[in-house]
């Protein structure tokens, strides 16, 4: 990569509306469960939150609590909760965060400030199997209702059409429940108005992604990373997309300046899997000294509502359930990765193996030895987990890092 | 007993009668995961369903080059064998998503490893009559499938006349598991497991005629008073438990009256019915199935959250049913639905003051003095 005309930047003034949003969401929920103006649901990241927006809920996400516990490095202390009730260490450290947490609410022994407590639970299968199970804990300790929506994994020779009809069936008979739970007729017109914002939203989300095609990229993926929060959480108000687009501008004017998040940029990079949470400082520290930009990942994927369709709202919610990214097979999920080093321009790959999360890291090596068998690229594993720091040995991460560097630099040559 | 021998030897070689049965009837073998696979309609194609269970006698050299080790033994030992060459008899895989493990090293599998047919079925986690019609359209596609594959076209009779075979198979293992019930020490826990085992690794009719020839033998046996202290034995979903495991329990003054191993009770608890439509009958199978840790129970979760684990409502049920004194909970390591239903079934074991021990099996970790140790403790408990 040409370096001369490059500019160094300050921080996104992003980053600072992302923090208000954020503040805003949380605060909003506590007082929601002092007043009880609205029921408090606590959901799954892929499940069709839409249709508690459009019943006038108040959303949570414990997947996202869990990345905050994280990377406030207090999971821990959740996790050891879980394990002296009898949970196995290996189970996922978000399912642990979530119950550890749960438990601590209720038994006085809070570590963190907690979710507003739930009324109602959703969860959809469509990151993983075993988290229909994490979400009969919570409803075992809430004793709150639990809907789960089934979303069968894309097989190859299965119909498609086939499950977003599964799905959407389900979503039926969600809203269903929820009419007779809240007392309340369901607004088909207020979701059309929810689906429309969330689909501005995923727009605008998707266009943030792109802004890393541009070579030099205007920022990391750890400064984008956190920005996934509105499009999962905020994304049924105007707010979310106004944020994007805001951010969008940003983005635009440093590629226009050609301002770059750091100093001696050289190669662009992919990660593979979800973030270590705990790590974000060190490893962001550590991959800058390397000259290594983290440009983008198919974690993002997970935050993308691409096929919401405000002409269609409850069809198009139906589909986005039904085929989301991570219910692909393991066969596109890599022809997409290797799609995603073309168009970024990708000079390498960092995979992220997560010890207590079977679903992002089995087929880590797989998809790993496609890109490298199609392209010759590079590629590294790192080892870790999601929000449990015990998993983590960083100097031995830093020595596969540099060891990458080391063969980045010597093809260069 | 010669038929026990018998058995122990066929499980002992488990793919050798496969391999025997492709080269004489130049049939179709195709391997399936465990658990819950439909057999019936591989067995109606006119192929031969073998379950694979990986290998506890061998160490996992290859497997763990390709997946990390905190995937449970079943799955690393299955993807050793495979890249080892045991499976090289098989002409197909076909699986079931149990869990997350077995999706994505299936998935792996396919791409990495792929043989002439390759099936995955999804089989819906939730129960509810919203999974119905899916469940169906998947029965289906895996009959089309097979029947383009064996050039066999799968009628209903030949369903029908399958799930007969397979059901007279598992109403012979359920008396079986009555007269262990009845005159404990009848069969050893070990030998229960072979009987069962061997029955997913051959020819259901062959088997069906040594269970039956097993039957009379143990019916004419004369059984002493067994002394020793009746407990449940639950736990290893998919493959079966260590026999040393299983003798050393039952050395220890306890007898295992009955089990929900795979390779056990939860493999024979139920039927297919025959009298119905054969696709909707394995609808039906798998809807009002035996409470599993691998299904999430729908109408449970939506109205007063009373009953939050109906697999430990099933386990008590048993140990109720037969009177046993304990539960011996075997677990796998790193098998994620049971870790996280054992807290809940440790929980209501507890409220109903039933005992109960929890043995982690790994193969290769642990000294069986140490589990000798806890199970004599155990024992003494009771």
């Amino acid at each position: 990569m040409e370096t001369k005309e490059w500019k160094v930047g300050a921080r996104l003034e992003s980053q600072k509306r992302l923090g208000g949003l954020i503040a805003d969401h949380y605060k909003s929920a506590r007082e929601i469960e002092i007043t009880r103006e609205k029921p408090v649901a606590w959901v799954s990241t892929m499940a069709p939150a839409e249709i508690l927006w459009a019943m006038d809920f108040c959303v949570q996400y414990p997947e996202a609590y869990a990345a905050t516990s994280g990377a406030r490095h207090v999971a821990h202390g959740h996790c050891e909760i879980t394990e002296q009730r009898g949970y196995e260490h290996h189970l996922c450290t978000y399912c642990r965060n979530s119950i550890g947490a749960t438990i601590g609410v209720q038994e006085g022994m809070e570590i963190f400030e907690p979710l507003a407590k739930p009324d109602f639970l959703l969860v959809t299968n469509n990151t993983c199997i075993l988290i229909t199970k994490w979400w009969e804990h919570l409803s075992h300790y809430w004793k709150v209702p639990l809907v789960s929506i089934d979303c069968p994994v894309l097989l190859p020779g299965m119909d498609e059409r086939e499950a977003v009809k599964h799905v959407k069936s389900q979503c039926l008979d969600l809203i269903r429940f929820l009419e007779n739970f809240t007392g309340k007729k369901f607004d088909y017109d207020k979701l059309q108005e929810v689906v429309t914002n969330a689909k501005n939203s995923s727009d605008n989300y998707r266009g943030m992604l792109e802004k890393n095609k541009n070579i030099p990229a205007p920022a990391t993926y750890f400064d984008i990373m956190g920005h996934n929060f509105p499009n999962l959480a905020l994304r049924y108000m105007p707010e979310a997309a106004e944020h994007y687009r805001l951010l969008n501008l940003e983005l635009d004017q440093r590629i226009k300046d050609q301002v770059v998040p750091f100093e001696n940029m050289k190669y662009r990079i992919y990660w593979d899997g979800l973030p270590y949470w705990f790590a974000i400082r060190q490893l962001s520290e550590k991959l800058k000294s390397l000259g290594m930009c983290l440009i983008t990942s198919t974690y993002f994927e997970i935050f993308a509502y691409d096929k919401l369709d405000p002409a269609n709202p409850l069809d198009s919610v139906a589909e986005t359930t039904a085929l989301a990214f991570f219910s692909r097979s393991v066969d596109f999920k890599a022809k997409a990765t290797l799609q995603i080093f073309k168009d970024y321009k990708l000079d390498a790959g960092i995979f992220a193996y997560a010890m207590s999360c079977k679903p992002s890291s089995i087929t880590m090596r797989y998809v790993s030895d496609f890109i490298q068998k199609n392209l010759g690229t590079p590629m590294t594993m790192i080892e870790g987990d999601l929000v449990d720091e015990t998993f983590y040995d960083a100097e031995r991460n830093n020595m596969k890092l540099q060891a990458l560097a080391e063969m980045l630099e010597s093809m260069k040559k | 007993m010669k038929t026990l021998t018998r058995f122990k030897e066929l499980f002992e070689h488990p793919y050798q009668a496969a391999s025997e049965w492709k080269l004489h009837n130049k049939g179709k073998v195709i391997g399936t995961l465990p658990m819950y696979f439909p057999d019936e309609i591989i067995y109606a194609a006119g192929a031969l369903p073998v379950t694979l269970f990986g290998n506890d006698n061998e160490p996992i050299t290859l497997g763990d080059k390709h997946l990390m080790t905190n995937a449970c033994h079943q799955v690393r030992s299955s993807f050793d064998c495979l890249l080892k060459g045991h499976f090289d008899f098989l002409d197909g895989m076909a699986a079931l998503h149990v869990c997350d493990q077995v999706r994505f090293f299936f998935e792996v599998w396919h791409l990495d490893h792929p043989f002439p047919f390759f099936h995955e079925m999804w089989r819906p986690y939730k129960l509810h009559d919203t999974s119905r019609s899916l469940l169906e359209n998947e029965l289906i596609r895996l009959i089309s499938a097979l029947e383009e594959f064996t050039n066999n076209k799968i009628t209903p009779e030949a369903l029908k006349n399958s799930i007969d075979i397979y059901n007279r198979s598992r109403a012979m293992m359920r008396k079986l598991n009555q007269l262990r019930s009845e005159a404990p020490g009848i069969i050893s826990a070990q030998d229960m497991v072979h009987v069962v085992a061997t029955a997913l690794l051959m020819p259901r009719e062959e088997h069906n005629q040594l269970l039956e020839q097993l039957l009379t033998e143990l019916e004419s046996t004369a059984s002493a008073e067994d002394k020793r202290i009746r407990v449940i034995a639950v736990g290893h979903p998919c493959d079966p438990p260590d026999d040393e495991l299983l003798q050393l329990i039952e050395d220890q003054g306890l007898v295992i009256v009955d089990d929900d191993f795979f390779t056990g009770g939860r493999y024979f608890a139920e039927d297919i019915d025959a009298k119905k439509d054969p696709v909707k009958a394995f609808v039906d199978y798998y809807m009002d199935s035996i409470p599993c840790t691998t299904y999430h129970y729908a109408d449970n979760w939506k109205g007063e959250i009373n009953n939050t684990s109906p697999y430990a409502e099933y386990i008590i049920d048993k140990v109720k049913k037969g009177q046993a004194a304990g539960v011996v909970v075997l677990r796998l390591m790193y098998c994620d639905p049971l870790d996280l239903e054992f807290v809940l079934l440790k929980n209501r074991l507890n409220e109903e003051n039933i005992s109960y021990l929890s043995l982690f099996t790994e193969s290769g970790t642990g000294s069986s003095e140490a589990l000798r140790t806890r199970i004599q403790a155990f024992a003494e408990t009771l």
